[in-house]
């Protein structure tokens, strides 16, 4: 309870509604986060739009399996401390929690730009703030102080950390030495229409009503048919999340990944299935389409598209150096233009 | 009636009775009665298990419930998302090994794991029917624990307009400083600004607005002299440039069209009107002349008044848009409605051109039809 939620809470009730996305909560009856919050945030500087996707992770030791799913593929970290001094050993605790679960993801800390929020900064017991720092920030990062519940500190602390996100893109060596899992796609309008048209075969060949192709981070890569939704950003978080956690709870039962999931609804089923390391391949349809039919067109479809997906990741880091300086000019001006804080 | 008892976990989100417990029980093995390898756990929806039939071996059921839970969360928003009421899940592992989660009443998650497709069939039977009822009843039935309602998380005060703009236009600043200048930020300058955002976060939550304000011009201040930056590297510098930029194009303009004579006398009217609304910057005919606008001038003669800039450039911005449109109309007079088109445009390249210049001072250039077109945050 330091404050995540809220943090995220506050923004998405300061920022106009359009710069933002829906804002999701899954928590427990007791307010407890569950899985994540997810609040995604949209700014528009010279002709090119960003999108900052903000979870939070649970709290509780009881969800680090969860929690571990939500830091994966991260581009930036805010740690949220409660000031009061009672809490101290919770804090150092899930301080060095999050070292532990970066490091078993094969991520580097040190790498990853990461800010730290001190929250309850009004609260009588809070530390003071120069201890606060000699207890959990020997790195010398930057950190705000915050009061989550009226919004003090909050905006400056999101600004920072996108500005950092952002800004991390344009680092050579940044990027590079981080895993596969944080290495950026560089998409093409071609690439957009080579995948629309596999998604079109599929769903054609598999009697499917529509098809989305969607990275591990959260991003829908593409999309063709009939997708009931029309907030993308919520559909791309949830399904990643969503396949994320699947995914894990096979891992956590056999040791090895799933086929594919299925999920049924009265009108709609919705079955995923791996397309590479990082891509799955989500397909609606409804529950008189041909099992054995529909099998074979995934089959086909994740071929083609792994192929072609390969194949944008090798072009995808000099498309990267060319963004290079646009990134650096803009994300100034990306950060510092969200306005209605 | 034997005395509720929680049943597995701490925390679960109902409370069954002993007779209860007994019956879900007895429910979770039937439903994976003659099924291969499988086990079947009641969790609540927020992943804590209530009972378990048929414990798996060597899975980590407290870490597999927490996951379920997360995933069927998503998998609701996800059914709401595509205007289904529900969805209920299954998993296909690559050694045939099956996951089924499917919603209870609301209030939990039955998970079941078993080997092989063959099953799942005869357990959508049993979960569609009289056990699967079942099993919704007596969940539904089952004690809710004691909730208290929390007060609402997000209370924003109403921070006073000159306070919110000082705070935004700090921010800014530092922002742009730590582009442009990440060197000069040394661990003292880290600490400091810590130190000054401490000091404003307890004004704020005091809702002592003065000082909030006054902190946030001090830290300016010893911002601007930490990065060895002369005060006069302030706003007004770049409303300056700006202005002369755009009041240059503007009366280049109106000299293909007038004659000089006509200019100046078209300048001192100009003043005349201008000086009756502000005094302070057109407090000579001097500043507008037949050469054209002196900004510099013009900001220097409200200084003299308003010596704290980002304060003078509230009012300076408004006494020189009012300018910029006058121009405006006599070139609409003179050339017509795509010369005004063509001099606005010209003049909103200019501003775009400032916009990042102008943000660290919490000021913003905006592109429109009619000219306001600098506005603080």
């Amino acid at each position: 309870m330091c404050g995540k939620t809220t943090s995220l809470m506050f923004l998405n009730h300061q920022l106009p509604a359009s710069q933002r996305g829906r804002f999701i909560s899954l928590e427990t009856p007791t307010e407890r986060t569950l899985y994540f919050d997810f609040l995604p945030v949209i700014t528009e500087a010279r002709g090119y739009k960003f999108r900052y996707l903000l979870f939070t992770t649970p709290g509780q030791d009881y969800y680090e399996a969860s929690r571990k799913l939500v830091l994966k593929g991260a581009d930036g970290i805010v740690y949220v401390v409660d000031s009061q001094k009672e809490r101290t050993a919770e804090n150092l605790s899930s301080l060095s929690l999050l070292e532990k679960n970066l490091a078993e993801m094969g991520q580097r800390p040190d790498l990853l730009p990461t800010v730290i929020q001190y929250n309850k900064r009004d609260l009588s017991s809070a530390v003071p703030l120069d201890e606060a720092e000699k207890k959990y920030n020997p790195k010398h990062l930057l950190s705000f102080p915050a009061v989550a519940k009226t919004g003090q500190g909050v905006y400056e602390t999101f600004l920072t950390i996108a500005k950092m996100a952002l800004t991390k893109l344009t680092t050579p060596d940044g990027e590079s030495r981080m895993g596969d899992m944080f290495k950026t796609t560089v998409i093409t309008g071609e690439d957009g229409i080579k995948m629309r048209t596999q998604l079109a075969r599929l769903n054609e060949d598999s009697g499917a009503k529509g098809s989305l192709l969607v990275d591990e981070s959260s991003s829908l890569l593409a999309t063709h048919g009939e997708i009931p939704s029309k907030d993308f950003e919520t559909l791309g978080a949830l399904l990643a999340c969503n396949f994320t956690a699947a995914q894990e709870l096979a891992f956590h039962m056999s040791g090895q990944g799933f086929t594919g999931i299925i999920q049924k609804g009265a009108r709609w089923n919705m079955t995923a299935s791996r397309v590479d390391k990082r891509r799955f391949l989500v397909v609606l349809c409804d529950s008189s389409v041909d099992r054995r039919r529909l099998d074979n067109a995934v089959n086909y479809a994740r071929g083609t598209l792994a192929a072609a997906l390969m194949q944008i990741d090798r072009m995808s880091p000099s498309r990267l150096a060319q963004f290079g300086s646009v990134f650096t000019s803009v994300s100034r001006i990306a950060v510092a233009s969200m306005g209605g804080v | 009636m034997a005395p509720p008892i929680q049943a597995g976990d701490t925390n679960v989100g109902f409370i069954f009775t002993q007779n209860q417990r007994i019956q879900v029980g007895r429910l979770l093995d039937g439903f994976v009665d003659g099924l291969a390898q499988s086990s079947s756990v009641l969790i609540d929806r927020a992943g804590r298990i209530a009972e378990i039939a048929r414990k798996p071996v060597g899975v980590n059921l407290h870490a597999v419930s927490a996951l379920a839970a997360g995933c069927f969360a998503t998998t609701h928003e996800l059914a709401a998302a595509m205007g289904e009421a529900e969805y209920s899940l299954l998993f296909q592992h690559e050694n045939e090994q099956q996951v089924y989660i499917w919603p209870v009443a609301d209030r939990a998650l039955l998970v079941v794991i078993m080997r092989g497709l063959a099953g799942v069939q005869t357990l959508e039977d049993r979960l569609t029917g009289a056990m699967g009822t079942d099993l919704t009843r007596v969940v539904m039935d089952a004690q809710a624990p004691v909730k208290a309602v929390p007060p609402p998380r997000v209370t924003p005060p109403e921070v006073p307009v000159e306070v919110r703009h000082r705070t935004r236009a700090l921010t800014a600043l530092i922002m742009d400083l730590q582009t442009r200048r990440p060197e000069d930020f040394t661990q003292d300058v880290q600490s400091g600004l810590l130190r000054s955002r401490e000091q404003l976060v307890q004004a704020m939550s005091k809702r002592d607005w003065r000082k909030a304000w006054e902190i946030c011009e001090g830290t300016r201040q010893w911002l601007l002299m930490q990065m060895k930056m002369s005060q006069s590297a302030d706003v007004g510098q770049v409303l300056i440039r700006l202005y002369k930029e755009v009041f240059d194009a503007l009366h280049a303009t109106i000299m293909t069209t007038a004659a000089q004579d006509r200019t100046r006398i078209l300048y001192l009217s100009f003043f005349r009107f201008l000086s009756r609304k502000w005094p302070k910057f057109y407090s000579s005919d001097r500043f507008l002349s037949m050469k054209g606008v002196d900004v510099g001038g013009l900001w220097e003669a409200g200084r003299a008044v308003i010596p704290d800039s980002v304060q003078l450039s509230s009012e300076f911005i408004p006494a020189m848009d009012a300018l910029v449109r006058e121009l405006l109309r006599v070139i609409y007079l003179s050339k017509g409605k795509d010369g005004r088109e063509n001099a606005m445009k010209d003049s909103n390249t200019i501003l775009e051109k400032y916009n990042l210049e102008l943000l660290p001072f919490g000021l913003e250039t905006s592109v429109g039809r009619e000219w306001t077109l600098i506005s603080q945050n």
